[in-house]
């Protein structure tokens, strides 16, 4: 089935409802992405908004665990509302130090 | 029709993503990377066998498995190819599990993957160890294998026994320790 505005969506920025956890607790938040982006885009970009290590970010969308050249849409994020889970791990378990950060 | 199936679409990437993440939270409680769950996940999906458990029982076997396998499809080439599998001959090449545990990571629980990236990786590092003058390659193989892998490690190994000498000497050429008369 032909969908015209699909080419729209692909290039336009959409709501990901982003689950945010770690070993501990859970909490949702909304971030604004391109569904072409690769994950390590991704990564950055929570870095730079809000302060997570690329290196402690782990992303989980679907049953994938998402590696960093692939894109969010090739794990099926598509249009706003869809979910994606971002597990943090403790800095001991990622091998980071502070002198990395 | 479509709306529910969207719906349904979006539903299932909750429930699979969150599915995930329980195995990934558990995992590094037990100390396992968020890699071994997926990649134990792939191995042991469909049954109802906890990737946690399944990394702790299972997976030393299979890592000397995909070792093995390696190990045979080299020796298996030399033939082909009519050379001599090593110069040190019957063992072939010598893997260890930490080579095969970060191959088999990274080809995401796929054996025969990981078979191939272990052996590729492997003579990429025994190509840069002869570039920089260690010809022998048994010898190679040997210390890449008891470094797990790791290129500094195993040319440490191989120049320790160059350097051996200037412990001998240091400790030679050291006068008498003086002796304490006191009592």
């Amino acid at each position: 089935k032909i969908q015209p505005s699909a080419r729209d969506t692909e290039d336009s920025e959409i709501n990901l409802a982003v689950v945010v956890e770690d070993s501990a607790s859970s909490c949702c938040v909304t971030v604004r992405v391109l569904p072409h982006m690769p994950t390590a885009a991704l990564k950055q970009q929570m870095f730079l908004e809000y302060g997570f290590h690329p290196k402690v970010q782990r992303w989980v969308i679907g049953q994938c665990l998402c590696s960093d050249q692939r894109s969010l849409a090739s794990y099926g994020v598509r249009q706003n509302g869809d979910t994606a889970f971002l597990y943090l791990l403790s800095a001991r378990h990622a091998r980071l130090t502070p002198q990395v950060l | 029709l479509d709306l529910q199936a969207e719906t349904q679409r979006q539903k299932a990437l909750m429930e699979d993503g969150l599915s995930l993440i329980k195995h990934i939270r558990e995992a590094e409680g037990r100390g396992f990377s968020p890699e071994e769950v997926y990649a134990a996940l792939s191995m042991c999906g469909g049954s109802n066998i906890n990737p946690c458990d399944w990394l702790e029982s299972e997976l030393p076997h299979l890592l000397d498995e995909i070792c093995a396998i390696a190990a045979s499809v080299q020796t298996t080439a030399a033939k082909h190819h009519g050379t001599r599998p090593q110069e040190e001959g019957e063992g072939g090449v010598k893997l260890s599990r930490a080579e095969a545990k970060q191959s088999w990571l990274s080809a995401g629980g796929d054996t025969e993957a990981a078979v191939r990236k272990l052996l590729q990786d492997r003579q990429n590092k025994l190509r840069e160890l002869q570039a920089l003058g260690f010809r022998d390659v048994g010898r190679c193989e040997e210390a890449l294998r008891q470094s797990g892998g790791e290129l500094k490690g195993a040319l440490s190994l191989l120049q320790r026994p160059l350097l051996e000498p200037y412990h001998q000497r240091i400790w030679t050429t050291q006068t008498e320790p003086p002796v304490d008369h006191t009592d």
